[in-house]
C-alpha cells in the first residue's frame, strides 16, 4: 500500500493543482512534496527495519487486466526505494528554490513528472513499467516546451520527444516479444518475463539485448544517442533541468540495471564487453567536450553526461562492486547535479549571464554560494569523503576485475572531471571581480537552508553511506544478475 | 590508549570545524590559539604513545566502524599506529605545532586569517590520516584530502588568478597520480584479497619474487608518489605551489604532503622488496629528479623557487634510497629534511615578511644586519641541507649515499652531483639574500624589521633541531666507535623491510664507509667555498646574474623549458583535442547525421507522397502491376 501511495500522491497532488487557485501555488507545492518525502522516508525506513512483515506494506498487486495477464504489481526494493527517496528529496529542494510565480498547469505537469518516475521505479509488471515510461515523457515534453527558454525551443524539444520515443518504441517491442514467449495464459509479471527471457536462444537474445540497451541509452543518456541532453538541460528552467537530470536520466540506468541485467545473462555475457567499451568512450568523450564548454549550463550537462556513463559502466561491469557502486552513484550523482544546476540558477540571478569568460571573483561577495559550490564540485569530482566517491570506487573496482584498462580509462575521467569541475569553480568564483552586473542577490534563508542540505547530503553520504549502500547490496543480492 | 590514538587526529579536525564555522565571529588571536593548541596537544598525546608503548604493542590497531563495503572486503575507518606511523606523527604534529606558532605571527594582517587556520588545521587532518591508516582505502582519504587542503591552501589568496592557476595545476597533476595510486590499489585487491596493511603485507611472504602483478602494483603505486611526492614527470605543480602563504610552502610543500610518497613506499616496502624492477626504476627516477631540480634552483631567482626545486631535489634523493632499499634511510631523510627545510622556508618567510612581499633574491642583499636571527637559523638550514657534518642533513644523506654507493657506483655518483649542486645553490642563496649590502628600494630598507617572537622562536627550536637531529642516527662505523646505535634504524626495523630480497647485500667495509663521508664532505665545502667566491665577495650581483646571463644560466632559469614543454605537449593538445570534439562531434558529426536522418525520411515521404497524385488512372495502373506481381510467381509454378 505504501509503495502504491508513492505513486498516488503525486498524481493526487497533480490533479488537485488543476482544481486550484493560481495564487500560493508555490507554498502548495512544497508542503505537497514534503508529504512524498515523508512517505518515501517512511517506506526507506520500513525497508530496513522489518524484513518479512513489512514486505506486505512494499508490495503491492491487484490483477489490471487478466486479458493481457498484466497486474498492478509495484515493489519496493533497496536500489527502488532509494530512487524514489532521491525523487522525494530533490523535488522540494528545486520547489524552494522557484523564484517567479508559476501557473497551476505547471505544478499539475511537475507533480505528473513525478509520480510517473517514482512508477517507472517501482513497477514490477511489464505493460505497467512501460505506460509510466511513456507517461514520464509527456509531462517532461510540456515541461521543456512550455515554461522552457531559447529561440529554437520547439525544435529541442521535439529533437528530445523524437530521440526517446524512439528508444521507447525498441523497449515495447522487446517486451512484447518477451512476453509472446512466456507459458500461456501470456504474463507481464517481471519474473515471468526476466525467467521467460533467459531461456531463448542466444542470438534472440543478442536483439533483445541492443533493443533494451538502445531504450535505456537514449534516456540517459549515453553517447552517440546523446544529443537531445545539451540543449534541454540548458534550455529548460532550473526545476525542469533538475527533475530531468537527477531523475528522468536514472531511468535509463534503472532500467539497465532491472529491466535489462536480469533477462538476458546469455547476451550479457557475450556483448557486455562491448557495452562497457561503449558507456566509457561516451564518459571519456562527455568529459573531453565539458571541457570545450563555455556556458556553465551546458558543462554540467556535459558532466552529468560523463557521470551516466560512468554509472552504465558500473552496471555493464556485471561484478558486484560494480553494480552496488552504480545503483549507490545514482543517489549521489542525482543529489550533486541538482546542486550544479542550482548553483548554475544562482550565478544566472546574480550576474545574469551563464557565460563562464563573464563571471568572476564571485567568492568575494557570494562567500556561501562559493562554499557549496565548491563541496557540490568536490562531491561531483568524487572525492574520498564526499558521497562520490565510494560509489565511484566501487565502480572503478568492479572495472578493474574485468579489465585494468577498462578501469584505467574510465579512471581518466576522474582525472577529466577535476579539471573542468575546478576551471568552472575557479572562472566564476576565483580571481579578480568581475560581471557584467552586481546585482549580488544574497540568499534567502530557505535557499540558505537548500544548500546546507545539499551539501550535508554530499558530506555524510560520503562519510556514513553504509545504510544506502547495504539497502542496494540487499536488494542486488536478490536479482538474478551476478553469475 | 586507543581512545587517545583516537584524538590524535581528531583534535585538528575538531579544531578546523571550529574554526570554519565560526570564521565570522572568532577572532584571530583566539582562532590562531585554538589551531595551535589543537596540533600540539596532538603532538603530547603522540609522545606519550611513542614512549608508552614498546616494541610489543605494535602495531595497535583502532576500529572507527565500518566505511562500507567492497564486494565482501569490509573497509573500516581503522588507524594502525606502529613505529614507522609514529615517527610520521610526530614529526608532522611537531613541526606542525611550530609552524601554526609561526603562522600566528605572518598571517596576523590577513583578513581572513581564521579560516586560514581553519584550513591548516584540516591538512594535518588528513596528514596524519594518512600516516595512521590502517588500509589502503583509507590511506587514499588522506591522501586526497592533503591534496584538497593544498588546492585551499595554494590558491588561498583566491582573488589572484595566477595563484587559482596554480592551485588547480597542483590538484589535477596530483590526480594523475592519483589515479595510479588507486589502479595500484585494485590490483592489491586482486592480488590479496584485503587492503588492510596487516594482511597485504603479512601475505607478500608468499608470493615469489618478482611476481608480474605484483610489480605491476608498486609501479602504480610509484605513480602515485610521483604525484605526491613531486618526482619526474610529475613534479612541476611543486614549484608553482608557491603561490600559497610561506608557512603553508613550509609545512605542506617541504616537510610533510611531499613526503607522502615516501611514505607509501615504506609502508609496502614489504612489496618492494619482492620487486626488483620497480625499485631500479624507483632509483633512476629518483636520480634523474634530483639532479634536474638541483640543475634549475642553482638559476632561479626567487627565494621561495630556489627552496622549491631543491624540496623536488631532496626529494628525489629521497626516493633513490627507497630505490636502493634504503627504506629506513629515506624516512631518516624524511625527518632531517622536515627540520631543516621547514626552518628555510620559515626564514624565507621572516625576510619576505620583513621585505613587503618581495621574493627576488636579486633585490635583497645584507639581510644579516638587520635581521640576524633569521640569518643565523637560515645558515643553519643550509649547513643541514648542504650535508655538512655534524648538522642534520649529512647524516641522512650519507646513509642514502652509501646505500647508491652498494647498489651502483653511477648512482652514487650522481648522488654526489646533486650533493654538491645542493651546497653551491644554498649557499648562493644565503650569500645574495644575507651578505654584502642591501640591494632593494630605499623605501624596503628603511622598513627592514627582525621577526617577531612568535616568528623568531620557532625558527630557533627548528634551528637545533637542525643541528641536533641527525644524531637520531649515527653511520654504522661511527656509531660503532662510539657505542651509539642508529637509534632511528632500530625503531623503525619492525615496521619496515630492510633489503632487497634479490641479491645479498653486505655491509659496507668501515674504511669505505669513511672514505665515502670524507668525500662528500669535502665536495660540500669545496662548493660552498665557490658560492662564496662567486656570491659572498663585494656587493654587487656577479655579472652573470645580473645582465647579459650565460644561455645555459637562461636555460636552465626557465626550467630548461620543462613546463613549455607539457604546454605544448599535453595541456595545449588535451584542449585542441576537447575543441575539436566540440566542433567535430557535437556541432559537426552528430547534427549532421541527424539530419540525415530526417532529411532520409522527409525525402522518402516526399517521394511516396507523390504517389498519392489523386490520379484514378495511375491508381489503376499501380493496382494491376500490383496484382500481375502476385500472381506471376503462381503462373510459373
Amino acid at each position: 500500500m505504501l509503495t502504491l501511495s508513492l505513486v498516488l500522491w503525486p498524481m493526487l497532488c497533480a490533479g488537485l493543482f488543476l482544481l486550484l487557485p493560481a495564487e500560493r501555488g508555490k507554498s502548495i507545492a512544497i508542503v505537497f512534496s514534503f508529504v512524498e518525502l515523508v512517505l518515501a522516508f517512511i517506506a526507506f525506513r520500513s525497508l530496513n527495519a522489518v524484513d518479512n512483515e513489512s514486505a506486505g506494506l512494499l508490495v503491492f498487486a491487484i490483477p489490471w487486466s487478466s486479458l493481457l495477464g498484466s497486474t498492478f504489481a509495484f515493489s519496493l526494493d533497496g536500489v527502488s526505494a532509494l530512487l524514489v527517496l532521491l525523487a522525494a528529496l530533490v523535488y522540494p529542494l528545486a520547489l524552494v528554490t522557484l523564484r517567479e510565480a508559476q501557473t497551476p498547469r505547471f505544478f499539475a505537469l511537475f507533480f505528473l513528472l513525478q509520480a510517473a518516475l517514482v512508477g517507472v521505479f517501482t513497477a514490477r509488471d511489464g505493460l505497467l513499467f512501460y505506460v509510466f515510461w511513456e507517461l514520464a515523457l509527456i509531462p517532461a515534453y510540456f515541461l521543456c516546451f512550455l515554461w522552457g527558454s531559447g529561440e529554437g525551443r520547439w525544435r529541442t524539444t521535439l529533437r528530445f520527444f523524437i530521440y526517446t520515443l524512439i528508444g521507447s518504441l525498441a523497449m515495447l517491442v522487446a517486451l512484447v516479444y518477451i512476453y509472446l514467449h512466456t507459458p500461456i495464459p501470456h504474463s507481464f509479471a517481471w519474473d515471468v518475463l526476466a525467467s521467460t527471457a533467459r531461456t531463448l536462444p542466444d542470438n534472440v537474445q543478442g536483439v533483445l539485448f541492443w533493443a533494451l540497451f538502445l531504450a535505456f541509452a537514449v534516456k540517459m543518456p549515453l553517447v552517440p544517442v546523446h544529443s537531445w541532453q545539451p540543449d534541454i538541460y540548458a534550455g529548460a528552467s532550473t526545476p525542469v533541468t533538475i527533475a530531468l537530470s537527477a531523475l528522468m536520466a536514472k531511468m535509463g540506468a534503472f532500467g539497465l540495471l532491472y529491466w535489462l541485467l536480469p533477462f538476458v545473462p546469455q547476451a550479457f555475457a557475450a556483448y557486455g564487453d562491448i557495452a562497457t567499451s561503449l558507456c566509457i568512450a561516451s564518459l571519456l568523450y562527455a568529459s573531453l567536450v565539458a571541457l570545450a564548454q563555455k556556458d556553465i549550463k551546458r558543462l554540467i550537462a556535459y558532466s552529468s553526461l560523463a557521470h551516466m556513463g560512468m554509472i552504465a559502466a558500473g552496471i555493464c561491469s556485471r561484478s558486484q562492486a560494480g553494480v552496488e557502486g552504480a545503483a549507490l552513484q545514482m543517489f549521489s550523482h542525482g543529489v550533486n547535479v541538482a546542486g550544479l544546476f542550482l548553483i548554475a540558477e544562482y550565478l544566472q540571478r546574480s550576474t545574469g549571464t551563464l557565460e563562464l569568460s563573464r563571471m568572476g571573483g564571485l567568492k568575494a561577495t557570494h562567500r556561501g554560494l562559493a562554499t557549496a559550490f565548491f563541496i557540490i564540485a568536490m562531491g561531483s569530482v568524487a572525492l574520498p569523503l564526499t558521497n562520490g566517491f565510494v560509489g565511484e570506487f566501487l565502480m572503478l573496482a568492479g572495472l578493474a576485475k574485468i579489465s585494468l584498462w577498462f578501469a584505467a580509462s574510465a579512471g581518466l575521467a576522474v582525472i577529466l572531471g577535476a579539471l573542468y569541475m575546478l576551471r568552472a569553480y575557479q572562472q566564476t568564483m576565483l580571481g579578480p571581480l568581475h560581471s557584467p552586473s552586481q546585482r549580488s542577490v544574497a540568499l534567502t534563508l530557505s535557499d540558505k537552508a537548500v544548500f546546507t542540505v545539499l551539501c550535508l547530503f554530499v558530506v555524510v553520504v560520503g562519510v556514513y553511506p553504509s545504510p544506502l549502500l547495504s539497502a542496494c547490496s540487499k536488494a542486488l543480492a536478490a536479482l538474478p544478475i551476478l553469475p | 590508549m586507543q581512545a587517545l590514538s583516537t584524538l590524535i587526529p581528531a583534535l585538528p579536525l575538531i579544531s578546523a570545524l571550529l574554526l570554519w564555522a565560526g570564521q565570522s565571529s572568532l577572532s584571530k588571536g583566539l582562532a590562531a590559539a585554538i589551531a595551535t593548541l589543537s596540533v600540539f596537544v596532538s603532538f603530547t598525546l603522540t609522545a606519550v604513545v611513542f614512549f608508552s608503548c614498546s616494541g610489543g604493542d605494535l602495531p595497535l590497531l583502532v576500529d572507527l566502524g565500518t566505511w562500507f563495503y567492497l564486494g565482501s572486503l569490509h573497509i573500516p575507518f581503522a588507524l594502525q599506529i606502529d613505529q614507522l606511523s609514529l615517527v610520521f606523527t610526530l614529526v608532522i604534529t611537531g613541526v606542525g605545532t611550530l609552524i601554526h606558532w609561526y603562522s600566528s605571527a605572518y598571517m596576523e594582517d590577513d583578513d581572513r586569517m581564521v579560516a586560514y587556520f581553519a584550513y591548516l588545521n584540516l591538512f594535518v587532518f588528513f596528514m596524519l590520516v594518512l600516516v595512521l591508516a590502517s588500509n589502503y582505502v583509507l590511506l587514499f582519504v588522506g591522501w586526497e584530502g592533503v591534496g584538497l587542503c593544498s588546492y585551499l591552501l595554494i590558491g588561498f589568496w583566491y582573488t589572484n588568478a595566477s595563484y587559482a592557476q596554480a592551485a588547480k595545476k597542483a590538484f589535477v597533476v596530483n590526480r594523475i597520480g592519483d589515479l595510479g595510486f588507486l589502479i595500484g590499489l585494485f590490483v592489491l585487491w586482486q592480488i590479496f584479497g584485503a587492503l588492510d596493511f596487516v594482511s597485504v603485507l603479512g601475505r607478500a611472504k608468499e608470493l615469489s619474487l618478482e611476481h608480474p602483478m605484483l610489480t605491476l602494483a608498486t609501479f602504480l603505486l610509484f605513480i602515485g608518489a610521483t604525484g605526491k611526492s613531486a618526482q619526474f614527470p610529475l613534479y612541476t605543480w611543486l614549484p608553482d605551489a608557491m603561490a600559497g602563504p610561506t608557512p603553508v610552502s613550509a609545512l605542506i610543500h617541504a616537510a610533510t604532503m611531499v613526503t607522502a610518497g615516501i611514505y607509501l613506499v615504506a609502508r609496502s616496502s614489504s612489496l618492494y622488496v619482492l620487486t626488483p624492477l620497480t625499485l631500479d626504476v624507483m632509483a633512476y627516477v629518483g636520480i634523474a629528479t634530483a639532479l634536474v631540480a638541483a640543475l634549475i634552483a642553482c638559476a632561479q631567482t626567487d627565494i621561495k623557487k630556489v627552496l622549491a626545486y631543491s624540496t623536488v631535489s631532496q626529494l628525489g634523493l629521497m626516493v633513490v634510497g627507497l630505490g636502493c632499499a634504503a627504506f629506513g634511510a629515506s624516512v631518516f631523510h624524511v625527518v632531517t629534511h622536515a627540520f631543516f627545510k621547514a626552518l628555510l622556508f620559515l626564514g624565507a618567510g621572516s625576510v619576505i615578511h620583513a621585505l613587503h612581499h618581495q621574493q627576488d633574491i636579486r633585490h635583497m642583499g645584507g639581510l644579516r644586519k638587520h635581521l640576524p636571527t633569521t640569518a643565523l637559523t637560515f645558515l643553519v638550514g643550509c649547513i643541514a641541507i648542504a650535508g655538512i657534518p655534524p648538522f642534520a642533513g649529512f647524516f641522512s644523506k650519507d646513509e642514502i649515499l652509501a646505500a647508491a654507493y652498494q647498489r651502483s657506483g653511477v648512482l652514487w655518483v650522481l648522488g654526489l652531483c646533486v650533493s654538491l649542486l645542493t651546497s653551491f645553490y644554498m649557499f648562493r642563496l644565503y650569500f645574495l639574500v644575507f651578505a654584502g649590502s642591501f640591494r632593494g628600494t630605499k623605501h624596503e630598507a628603511e622598513h627592514l624589521h627582525e621577526a617577531p617572537p612568535a616568528m623568531a622562536l620557532p625558527l630557533l627550536i627548528l634551528g637545533a633541531l637542525s643541528l641536533l637531529g641527525g644524531f637520531l642516527g649515527f653511520p654504522h662505523v661511527v656509531g660503532e666507535t662510539i657505542g651509539i646505535p642508529h637509534a632511528l634504524g632500530h625503531y623503525l626495523e619492525a615496521a619496515v623491510a630492510s633489503q632487497r630480497l634479490d641479491a645479498f647485500s653486505t655491509p659496507l667495509a668501515a674504511s669505505s664507509e669513511v672514505f665515502l663521508m670524507l668525500v662528500a664532505t669535502v665536495g660540500a665545502l669545496v662548493s660552498c667555498f665557490w658560492a662564496y667566491r662567486t656570491y659572498g665577495k663585494g656587493n654587487n650581483l656577479p655579472k652573470g646574474d645580473s645582465q647579459g646571463i650565460a644561455w645555459w644560466t637562461s636555460f636552465a632559469r626557465q626550467t630548461f623549458y620543462i613546463d613549455e614543454i607539457y604546454r605544448r605537449c599535453f595541456t595545449g593538445p588535451l584542449q585542441a583535442l576537447a575543441n575539436i570534439s566540440m566542433r567535430g562531434g557535437e556541432q559537426g558529426f552528430f547534427p549532421m547525421v541527424q539530419k540525415g536522418l530526417v532529411d532520409l525520411t522527409v525525402g522518402v515521404s516526399a517521394r511516396g507522397r507523390l504517389i498519392q497524385s489523386g490520379n484514378v488512372g495511375v491508381y489503376i495502373l499501380l493496382m494491376v502491376l500490383a496484382i500481375a506481381a502476385f500472381l506471376l510467381p503462381l503462373l510459373r509454378g
